[in-house]
């Protein structure tokens, strides 16, 4: 089992709650930095996504308040963490042979500024002894040099290609300072299931759709939501990167792409999302959020509570996460399937 | 819709850092009157269930309900004291003849409640009042989670109620964090029913306060307050309203003869240990143990629903005609409106509901998830549940047609049920090529409910065993309009809630419990109800399934919450 990688953090240098930081929210004062239990919740999000084990899982559940937007800040910080855990190859010698060992006709997105198309790799070409990745766009084909090649990214699932060219990030400048150390464009230009939330789509929507925030002062502020940065399926375009998605607490089935993936966090959103669908992803790590006033968090505390006690062993995921004292919180590994 | 984030982030201040005190009302008079209510159930024993002494024993246990959560003057005609002490005495008239040992407790509580009725006592008010005027000891303002209460005596709480009064203290500056003014300055008060509430909005109006008087379902809601009087024993109110506090001030106010439980403030087992938020109550302040002066248990308050009797109340003498296989397994919810409503509890049911919560949406959920506190649609009026009704409407003078067509292969594969059962009823289908044929499908195909299977081979199985297979295609394709028109009657109900509900204030709606929306666009379909629940039987019932989804009234001493 490897250990919880929070500390490891540190010692790196890498401050979780650096992460998201500079968000700010309009409060009646005007534009302000996250009150201390969002913050808290970001941090929370982070420490989760360092959790890797391929014995145990960790779940961590919390009774708060109010569920609005507890999900979409854990979401943001989970999808950003473990993009900067496992960002896409940095070594662009181990990016090429890779793009150079597909079949041809394997679906990638080619993305070079704010701009983003899909197409299909044509094989390695080789001329006056510089190897060139060969791709097909809708307007054209192109051979792209090894210090190029990171502007194509393989993709996973495919579904139906589409030969468009379209915007690449919405809100470039909100999300290059919102996450501030990570590749703006490789973040939103490759597609993998981070996270999975189980939820009430409504409500979810409008939270992570909707320019809650902003980053910067006064004539530099830029505003954005946090499906610039979640990415959920579900919300974005069709065949658009993505990084997560939102499955309905209260749906029947789990769309595929969801039910597919390996995610590494999955946030359940309310009880009734928990107890419906919590066997689906067992390798996942789990965040439980209840809120206080539904009268169905009884239902998902019993649900924790006997997970609880058949757990492996207790977690210290939460130490040293300075949550409000209107948030109950537990923790603890169980054995992962 | 959810909240905004600044809404949330005034929800995370206040449940931080909210106080909590309790006060503890005294008062002999409605005391007196509840122990000679326990006394004269622990007297009856199983008599109580008799048909003489039922109805007294509902409508003694109504008022000592009404009169220990409401805070109005005991004589308030919405208590309606004086209409229940005539009924009781008629019905005791008999008494000395029928059951004459019970006799002198019955006249003495007849007496007692006829004096009740003329009783000016405002013992829960006047604590109200005394509070929002700030009229309370310094230790009041203690710290979150410690007790600091106090009784108050009758003579002290009349005299007090006579004195001019003061505005409204609003919550200290430094407790009120980022939130303005305003906020501060308000004040709920919540109740644990509703029925009275705007009477006791008007009473506390009248003494100068201006409050928003509440449901415990409402304090679900983003919204937050300046400070909160909560009315009753803790243990009649879901745990949320202490475990997360919407106001920065949370008052209990309650009559000290009643024992009090608080929920638990830890719902997860391993968690940090959360100090109570108030301690439990044992028994009236000052008074020594074993001194006899034992406290009333509140759960033995808590009116107790009838769920036979209004089960039966939903179509009395319809059952012995039905046959079997109309009848189906439903869960009985009773709801704000002084209704009851019969709900289809097979797997497949779903029903539109309206959160009002956090969550402000209309959805479709099964009929199993649906608990007290949800808002309910039903139809007012009418017969029928309304979807089908506003389906027949949009199919207009093609609709008895199709009715029928629909009626005439329900009733042939019903027949062919009752006739041989449902087990051979599935081997035959399967002969003949149904790939779905279950038992639970099966029951399901057989049900009014289903228009049609969902693949057209399983309808031509059906259509082959009960002899119409030639109109099979025919039949198929007028199912198909029948189906249309319900999903476009789904349509029509979302687009009336949405806009009537989910776009508009609701607070009207969340204060009284339940309110009936017109659907204009369709005429002669009378309106749509929306109502919260407010209980719901601990078993199903087996019911007509023509009796589902139409509400029927109920008599408040079946139903007392």
């Amino acid at each position: 089992m490897r250990a919880f990688e929070a500390a490891d953090s540190r010692r790196d240098g890498i401050d979780p709650v650096g992460t998201l930081e500079k968000l700010l929210y309009r409060t009646r004062e005007g534009w302000t930095p996250l009150p201390a239990w969002a913050r808290s919740l970001i941090e929370l999000g982070d420490r989760v996504a360092r959790f890797d084990s391929r014995d145990a899982r960790l779940v961590v559940a919390l009774a708060l308040p109010t569920r609005a937007f507890a999900a979409a800040f854990i979401a943001a910080s989970v999808v950003s963490t473990v993009f900067e855990m496992d960002a896409p190859d940095a070594d662009l010698e181990d990016h090429f042979e890779l793009l150079a060992s597909l079949a041809p006709g394997t679906a990638i997105t080619h993305h070079r500024g704010n701009s983003i198309q899909q197409g299909r790799l044509v094989g390695v070409d080789e001329r006056d002894g510089v190897r060139r990745v060969g791709i097909e766009t809708r307007r054209m084909t192109y051979y792209l040099p090894l210090e190029m090649c990171g502007e194509i990214q393989v993709i996973t699932h495919p579904g139906e290609l589409r030969m468009t060219t379209r915007q690449l990030i919405r809100a470039p400048e909100f999300l290059a300072r919102a996450l501030p150390r990570v590749d703006a464009a490789a973040f939103s230009a490759t597609t993998r299931m981070d996270a999975i939330l189980v939820a009430s789509v409504d409500p979810l929507h409008e939270e992570i759709v909707t320019e809650h925030f902003a980053v910067g002062l006064d004539a530099d502020r830029r505003e954005g939501n946090l499906q610039t940065i979640i990415r959920a399926k579900r919300f974005a375009g069709q065949n658009a990167p993505h990084r997560s998605e939102v499955v309905a607490a209260g749906g029947e089935s789990v769309p595929a792409a969801a039910g597919q993936a390996s995610p590494r966090v999955v946030i359940f959103d309310g009880a009734s999302g928990f107890n419906n669908w919590r066997s689906r992803w067992p390798q996942a790590n789990w965040i439980v959020l209840l809120d206080r006033s539904s009268p169905s968090t009884q239902a998902g505390a019993d649900t924790i509570n006997y997970g609880h006690s058949t757990r492996l062993s207790d977690s210290d995921a939460l130490t040293d996460i300075d949550l409000p004292p209107s948030v109950e919180a537990v923790s603890y590994l169980e054995r992962a399937s | 819709m959810s909240p905004s984030m600044l809404a949330a982030a005034d929800l995370y201040e206040v449940a931080s850092a909210a106080r909590t005190s309790r006060v503890r009302v005294a008062d002999p008079e409605v005391q007196r009157f509840s122990q000679s209510v326990t006394a004269l159930l622990r007297r009856l024993g199983d008599d109580a269930a008799d048909a003489h002494w039922a109805p007294v024993v509902r409508r003694l246990r109504k008022i000592r309900w009404e009169l220990a959560t409401t805070p109005l003057p005991i004589n308030h005609p919405a208590l309606a004291l004086s209409e229940s002490a005539a009924f009781v005495a008629g019905l005791l008239r008999g008494c000395d003849r029928i059951y004459p040992a019970h006799a002198p407790a019955a006249r003495a509580i007849s007496e007692q409640l006829e004096a009740l009725a003329t009783s000016e006592s405002d013992p829960l008010s006047t604590a109200i009042i005394r509070l929002l005027r700030g009229d309370e000891p310094a230790e009041n303002q203690a710290v979150n989670t410690a007790e600091a209460e106090r009784g108050l005596g009758q003579a002290e709480t009349g005299r007090l109620a006579s004195l001019p009064l003061d505005p409204v203290d609003a919550p200290a500056e430094d407790l009120l964090g980022g939130l303005p003014e305003t906020i501060g300055a308000t004040t709920a008060v919540v109740l644990r029913h509703s029925r009275h509430a705007g009477a006791v909005e008007h009473r506390l109006a009248a003494a100068g306060h201006d409050v928003t008087v509440v449901s415990p379902a409402q304090l679900s809601q983003p919204a937050v307050y300046g400070r909160a009087v909560v009315i009753g024993a803790m243990a009649w109110f879901p745990s949320h309203v202490l475990a997360a506090p919407k106001a920065f001030r949370m008052d209990v106010v309650q009559y000290a003869w009643i024992r009090d439980e608080v929920p638990p403030s830890s719902i997860f087992a391993g968690s940090a240990e959360r100090a109570p938020v108030l301690p439990d109550l044992d028994r009236p302040p000052g008074a020594a143990p074993g001194s006899g002066d034992s406290p009333a248990d509140p759960a033995e308050l808590l009116p107790p629903a009838d769920w036979a009797t209004i089960s039966a109340r939903s179509a009395p003498g319809e059952e012995p005609g039905l046959a079997r296989s109309e009848q189906v397994e439903a869960y009985l919810l009773l709801l704000a409106s002084d209704e009851a409503v019969h709900l289809e509890a097979d797997e497949g049911s779903r029903a539109y509901v309206v959160a009002l919560g956090a969550e402000k949406e209309l959805r479709q959920v099964p009929t199993r998830s649906i608990e007290p506190g949800t808002f309910l649609v039903t139809r007012e009026g009418g017969e029928g549940d309304y979807i089908p009704a506003i389906a027949d409407s949009l199919l207009g003078e093609r609709g008895s047609g199709l009715r029928a067509a629909q009626r005439r292969w329900k009733a042939m594969l019903q027949d062919l049920v009752s006739a041989v059962g449902l087990r051979a009823v599935v081997g035959r289908l399967e002969a003949a090529g149904s790939s779905r044929a279950t038992e639970m499908n099966a029951r399901r195909w057989v049900s009014d409910a289903s228009i049609r299977t969902q693949d057209f081979q399983d309808f031509q199985a059906i259509m082959s065993i009960i002899g119409l297979e030639e109109e099979a295609q025919a039949l198929w394709e007028k199912m198909a309009l029948i189906d249309q028109a319900h999903l476009r009657a789904g349509q029509r109900v979302r687009a009336l809630l949405n806009r009537e509900i989910l776009e508009a204030d609701t607070r009207e709606l969340e204060r009284r419990g339940w309110m009936d929306y017109d659907v204009a666009e369709i005429e002669g379909e009378g309106a749509l109800r929306v109502a919260r629940v407010e209980a719901r039987a601990p078993e199903t019932v087996r019911v007509s399934a023509r009796r589902t989804r139409r509400p029927f009234p109920v008599e408040r001493d079946l139903w007392q919450g």
